[in-house]
């Protein structure tokens, strides 16, 4: 039992840990909450769903082919919207309602696209491969999930230790000013954040679509998690996002196993007001 | 100065002139128009509860508009979204219905919006007709609520039966969607599996929005069940049979009504395959039913989702226009009218309202099988 239940969330939490670093990624250089990042997600999802079942591409090149497009969304959305906005010194509530009605536009265009009817990614009728564990059984779209959260935390995190482009990024995270003056292209880079934090964020609403499904509606929870993850783990380090994620996930099922179902929501919520009381920066502050 | 200040007069005197105009015409067209709201989830999580709604009602007044209307005047639908079954957008809807619409006719979806509106239709002394909320609580909500939609406790008591009689099945596990539908359904169940000489092993909750369900899931598992009911409200019901499947658990899968719908079949796949559930007497093999059906495919280029859901709707858009008919457009006449319904043959069964004015039509145990929804076979 126990095992399934550590498996379960790590199967939860590697879900919730890509949406956390890519929001954690997009956050710390945007500095504002981008409400539309989980409808960013939900996009990756839906663009695969197009590239396989309506134009017929193979899996493979339409999810790479996906994860491109998703990431160049993100970055074309901030720079009609977010970026003007930004040029004229807009406080964060502004920009956070501007994301909200990126979100309200991009759901309700989903949903007139491709309505809002469940739909499936990849093989639909068959079950798929299960592999067991020592009594704990997960499916193939599991162990991708898990191996991909892993491998884009650990791809992240060689990247910005180092390459010139991570030091240029860890130098805009202090301070964009400075940087600015220091003759760092902050404008640039930023775009580059947002399309790599975009991408990832694509890569978890494929990987749910090919578990559970897609909907238009999805992206609000998916966004959820991920934003209570970053906090719980500490907004400002892609460890902290990982770690958050994983922290919530075993929390809310080791918490379902002795309580309730009806209970998931209030435990990851609850856990957020306790962090945000005790420990706002995080379980790692930086 | 002179001819500008004429100019204006004229200009005003036309606009009150228009205006006069206008009025009387919007006047000839609310004698004209019948007025019957409806009030579904257009958008969100449960929309396509609200597409089959929408389809269910727009092909009966089609219909009916076409010969004629009722007694000369046609029907006029007005739509009113309440947002995935959401109570506060319900009562906003069915307030502004009432009052600024003047309907006094409404369809009302969803258990527990109707649960919160019923007192509102009550007072105001208007019908409210539920295509689509099963929960048994609605039959006490007011004796200005109808609906063609079963009760739930007639679905517990049947399917109870069923599993007891027919399958034989002692030790039940049930994992159950947490709003006013699930938790009515599930304490139905309780009681009707214990008379039933059945035993519930373990019962777990789930809220509206999860996708994934795991851990209660592994707690089913846990206690060995020879069954799974699984009480869901949309398609999240296939997920939790393709997640059950996966993590092990290979015992006969049991749903209700909600259960028995193309989307579950779509989002289940394989994992339903075999699955039983209790519904409405839905019947595909009946012309009149067939017939209903094939005209919301030709008209929406796709399949109803929720097939039963057309089939109500429509019984309720007809039943209604028949209750018009015979009574006139006046509530307490209306709600005589369809008190006394008896066998009346409509898309959705043969409907018999009862004093509750609850719909009481036979229950049906039908599968899932190779992705469709077929009749029941052993």
């Amino acid at each position: 039992m126990f095992a399934q239940i550590l498996t379960n969330s790590l199967i939860a939490g590697s879900v919730y840990a890509i949406m956390a670093i890519s929001f954690s990624l997009v956050y710390s250089s945007t500095k504002f909450f981008n409400m539309a990042h989980g409808m960013i997600a939900v996009v990756g999802g839906y663009l695969v769903l197009t590239l396989t079942k309506l134009l017929g591409l193979g899996a493979i090149p339409s999810i790479i082919l996906g994860i491109i497009s998703t990431g160049l969304c993100g970055v074309i959305i901030h720079f009609i919207v977010f970026e003007p906005l930004k040029k004229r010194q807009s406080s964060s509530t502004t920009l956070l309602v501007a994301s909200l009605g990126v979100m309200i536009i991009i759901q309700a265009i989903i949903s007139i696209l491709f309505t809002s009817q469940f739909k499936t990614l990849g093989a639909n009728y068959n079950l798929g491969n299960i592999y067991t564990i020592a009594s704990a059984t997960f499916t193939e779209i599991n162990l991708v999930t898990i191996i991909s959260a892993l491998s884009i935390f650990a791809f992240l995190i060689i990247i910005f230790k180092y390459t010139r482009f991570g030091k240029i990024v860890r130098a805009l995270n202090d301070s964009e000013e400075v940087a600015t003056i220091v003759g760092i292209d902050t404008k640039k880079t930023i775009r580059y954040l947002i399309f790599i934090g975009s991408a990832i964020a694509g890569v978890a609403g494929i990987l749910t679509g090919y578990d559970t499904g897609l909907e238009p509606t999805m992206g609000m929870r998916l966004l959820l998690k991920g934003i209570v993850a970053t906090i719980i783990g500490g907004t400002n380090s892609l460890g902290g996002a990982l770690i958050g994620a994983y922290f919530l996930a075993s929390v809310e099922n080791f918490g379902i196993w002795k309580l309730s179902g009806e209970w998931k929501d209030a435990i990851a919520l609850g856990l957020l007001i306790i962090f945000l009381v005790f420990r706002p920066r995080g379980i790692i502050r930086k | 100065m002179d001819k500008k200040i004429r100019v204006g007069i004229f200009a005003v005197a036309i606009m009150v002139i228009l205006s006069g105009c206008a009025q009387t015409n919007i006047d000839q067209s609310k004698k004209e128009n019948l007025k019957i709201g409806v009030v579904a989830p257009l958008t969100g999580e449960m929309a396509t509860w609200g597409e089959s709604v929408r389809g269910g009602a727009e092909i009966a007044v089609d219909e009916i508009n076409s010969t004629g209307g009722v007694n000369g005047q046609k029907i006029d639908l007005i739509f009113e979204d309440n947002f995935a079954c959401d109570k506060t957008a319900s009562v906003n809807a069915i307030n502004k219905l009432i009052k600024m619409n003047n309907s006094k006719i409404n369809l009302m979806t969803c258990s527990g919006a109707v649960l919160a509106t019923a007192p509102i239709t009550e007072q105001a002394k208007t019908i409210m007709m539920v295509p689509g909320g099963s929960t048994a609580a609605i039959a006490e909500a007011g004796d200005y609520v109808f609906r063609t939609t079963i009760s739930d406790d007639i679905q517990a008591k049947n399917l109870s039966k069923f599993i007891a009689d027919s399958m034989k099945i002692k030790r039940i596990a049930i994992i159950y969607v947490n709003n006013d539908y699930g938790v009515g359904f599930f304490n139905n169940l309780s009681t009707e599996i214990s008379t039933n000489g059945g035993q519930i092993v373990k019962s777990e909750k789930y809220s509206p929005e999860d996708t994934e369900f795991r851990t209660q899931l592994t707690n089913i598992k846990n206690t060995s069940p020879d069954a799974l009911i699984i009480i869901c409200y949309g398609k999240e019901g296939g997920t939790i049979a393709k997640q059950a499947r996966e993590l092990g658990i290979r015992v006969q899968l049991i749903g209700t009504d909600n259960f028995g719908t193309n989307e579950v079949a779509t989002a289940g796949g394989q994992a339903v395959d075999g699955a039983i559930f209790s519904t409405e007497g839905i019947d595909m093999e009946q012309p009149r039913t067939k017939h209903l059906i094939d005209a919301y495919t030709q008209k929406y280029n796709h399949v109803p989702p929720v097939d039963y859901v057309v089939a109500d709707t429509y019984d309720a858009i007809r039943l209604l226009a028949d209750a018009i008919s015979a009574r006139g457009y006046n509530p307490d006449g209306i709600k005589d009218y369809l008190y006394g319904v008896k066998d009346y043959a409509g898309a959705s069964g043969v409907i018999t309202m009862n004093s509750n004015g609850d719909a009481f039509k036979p229950t049906q145990i039908r599968q899932i099988r190779n992705g469709k929804l077929v009749n029941y076979q052993n």
